[in-house]
Parts: C-alpha cells; sequence; structure tokens
C-alpha cells in the first residue's frame, strides 16, 4: 500500500495503518537514537516516546513535506530533550564506564584481540562523540554516522545547506582535534 | 591556497561537493603542503572511524507490543477537545465582557429628574404660594405671626429630613 494512503488511514485513528508506519521506520529512528545516545535501553525507551509523540501529533502532518523528515525532526527534537535533561540530572555515568586510553596501554592493546581492539576504538569515538557540543553532535550523527543526505540533514535540522556547510566543517574539526592524541600517522588508533 | 582554507576544502570534499575548479587547486595544495596531505589523511581516516563506529541496533523485544500498550492510553486531542478548551477559556471572558456591558448600560441610563415640592405643585397645576398666600390673608396680626412661626419651623424640618 502506498504509505500517503497508510499514513492517511493512521490519521483518522486506524491503528493498524499506524504499526505499518513503526514498522517502517523503526530501524531508522532506533539507529538515530542509539548513535547518539550510545545506550541500547536507552535508545529503545526513546524511540517508543517518539512514536508516540508521533500517533499524537498525526493529525497535524499535513503532507507538505516528506513524511519521512517530519517524523526526524519529531525524534530529533526528542533526543535533543532527553540530552539536555540528562545533563541536567547529571546521570551521564556511562561516561565513567568508559576506560581513559592511556600511554601505557597501547603495549596491552597490541596484544588484544582484533575484536577488542576494534570494539576499544568505537568506544574511544562514541566518548568523545559525546564530548562534543549538542548540535556538532547531532549532525554528525546524521550526516557522517547515519549517512543522510545534505539536503536531509538540512531539513530535519532546519537549517541552510551553507549551516550544514559550516556546522559540519567545524564538528569534524572539533573531533578531529580531540581525536588527534589517538590518530596515528598512518591511520586508525595508535 | 591558505591551509585554513584548504581544510574547509577537505571537509567539503568528504560529501563530494567540491567542484572541478577547487578540486584541482586543493589537489595541487595538498602536494606541496605536507601538513595539509597530513590533515587530508585525518579527515579520511575520521570518517572511516565514524562510520565503523555506528550502532546497529535491534529493537528490545515485545517493541511493538509495548508501543501498542502506550498508545491506547494516550488519547489524540480531538476537535471536540480544542472546542471544549475554548468554550472554558470563553466562559470567564463572556461573564467579565457582560458585567461591564450591563454596568454601563446602568451608568448611561437617563435618571429620572428630581423636582422640589414647588415644582411638583406647579406640574401638578397647583399654586405653590396657595398656603403663604393664606397666611397672609390672615386679618389677626398675631395669628398671622404664629403661622409664619409655625411654617417656617415645619419648612426647617422638611429641608433637615431632606439633608439626612
Amino acid at each position: 500500500m502506498e504509505e500517503i494512503k497508510v499514513i492517511k488511514r493512521a490519521q483518522e485513528g486506524d491503528q493498524e495503518a499506524f504499526t505499518l508506519l513503526v514498522r517502517n521506520y523503526q530501524p531508522k529512528v532506533i539507529g538515530l537514537a542509539v548513535n547518539i545516545v550510545h545506550n541500547r535501553e536507552v535508545a529503545d525507551d526513546l524511540a517508543q516516546e517518539i512514536f508516540l509523540k508521533v500517533y499524537l501529533s498525526l493529525p497535524k502532518f499535513k503532507f507538505e513535506s516528506e513524511f519521512g523528515t517530519w517524523l526526524y525532526q519529531i525524534a530529533i527534537n526528542h533526543i535533543r530533550d532527553y540530552l539536555r535533561k540528562s545533563r541536567k540530572e547529571k546521570d551521564d555515568v556511562r561516561l565513567d564506564e568508559v576506560p581513559e586510553l592511556r600511554s601505557g596501554e597501547k603495549d596491552l592493546a597490541l596484544k588484544l584481540s582484533e575484536q577488542q581492539e576494534e570494539e576499544r576504538r568505537k568506544e574511544l569515538i562514541r566518548k568523545k562523540l559525546e564530548e562534543l557540543p549538542e548540535k556538532y553532535r547531532l549532525i554528525l550523527s546524521l550526516r557522517d554516522i547515519q549517512g543522510l543526505s545534505y539536503d536531509e540533514v538540512g531539513k530535519i535540522l532546519k537549517i541552510s545547506p551553507g549551516t550544514v556547510d559550516s556546522r559540519l566543517h567545524r564538528a569534524r574539526r572539533l573531533l578531529k582535534r580531540k581525536l588527534a592524541p589517538f590518530l596515528a600517522p598512518g591511520g586508525g588508533l595508535k | 591556497m591558505r591551509c585554513k582554507k584548504a581544510e574547509k576544502l577537505i571537509s567539503r570534499m568528504m560529501d563530494g561537493r567540491l567542484d572541478e575548479k577547487s578540486q584541482q587547486a586543493l589537489n595541487q595544495h595538498v602536494k606541496v603542503c605536507p601538513a595539509c596531505a597530513r590533515t587530508l589523511a585525518e579527515y579520511q581516516h575520521l570518517q572511516n572511524l565514524l562510520r565503523s563506529a555506528r550502532m546497529e541496533a535491534e529493537p528490545l523485544p515485545y517493541f511493538e507490543e509495548r508501543l501498542r500498550a502506550r498508545l491506547s492510553t494516550a488519547t489524540r486531542p480531538s476537535i471536540w477537545a480544542t472546542v471544549e478548551r475554548w468554550y472554558a477559556a470563553a466562559v470567564p471572558v463572556f461573564l467579565i465582557v457582560a458585567t461591564v456591558a450591563i454596568g454601563l448600560l446602568f451608568l448611561m441610563q437617563p435618571r429620572q429628574p428630581q423636582y422640589s415640592q414647588a415644582e411638583m405643585l406647579l406640574f401638578e397645576n397647583q399654586n405653590p404660594l396657595k398656603e403663604t398666600q393664606v397666611i397672609f390673608e390672615e386679618e389677626k396680626p398675631e395669628t398671622r405671626q404664629l403661622k409664619l412661626l409655625f411654617a417656617g419651623l415645619e419648612g426647617q424640618e422638611i429641608m433637615n429630613r431632606g439633608a439626612k
């Protein structure tokens, strides 16, 4: 069935039609959330809340934009609210669980299996991403991790292509600086 | 080309948004600038690292069931709810407006003119000086004086009552 028809049915209160929309967009929403908060349980909970918001706001959707873009806007706003609340409550204990990379670990890392090394690298990048200001964290997540197009990123964040360009550049430069001590000249992590 | 500009172009190149002319200029700069060549390599590594850090997440079990349970308790704001909300706000506003309007009507209503006793007598086609005339028609001066005195006292009493 065409998506427009499904949306219209869901707008009329058809829960089955809404379930179809959830099934279609669930991977994207959870993917977006988990790549920003880096916690599966929190991402799952956020996705539930996002779909609930979408369901309640569905009558307001006027087909003036792509449904996916509209849904992503709701998702980003909800995740942004969560980040602000969690920062306020200082309950981001997850950061403490990520081990700091010390120079002495370099030798140890060499001895670790390839898989462990891979995981350590990913954890480090996620940790550094979490240290970035919210706007840079979101744009990098949308563009470089989720792989959304320039246009989509601009529409979702409601910013002009020029702003997407400059914000992305600043975000990448900042992340590169944060990772500079760990970036080996030949590539990968030291 | 300055290194700062070259870095911006490198970032744009990562997104495939560089025109041919800028790409050529960047290539030439990178060939002669070891710092920018290193920057280019770092950006490329960074992009690979970001891609590799992507978390693939499956929803936790019973995602749809849990969501359905939430949806069943959530209620969409209906048109009637909106009307009711407007109605709730409109009632006190209406009451205030009605009170002010009634007050204004009351204040602007023309008042009944208050007439003096003499004017009332004139409206009733009676002579307000009739009683006084009767006093002056008395033949005896003592009786006339007494009646004038009583009439004066009576007038005084009426004025006092009016002042209260």
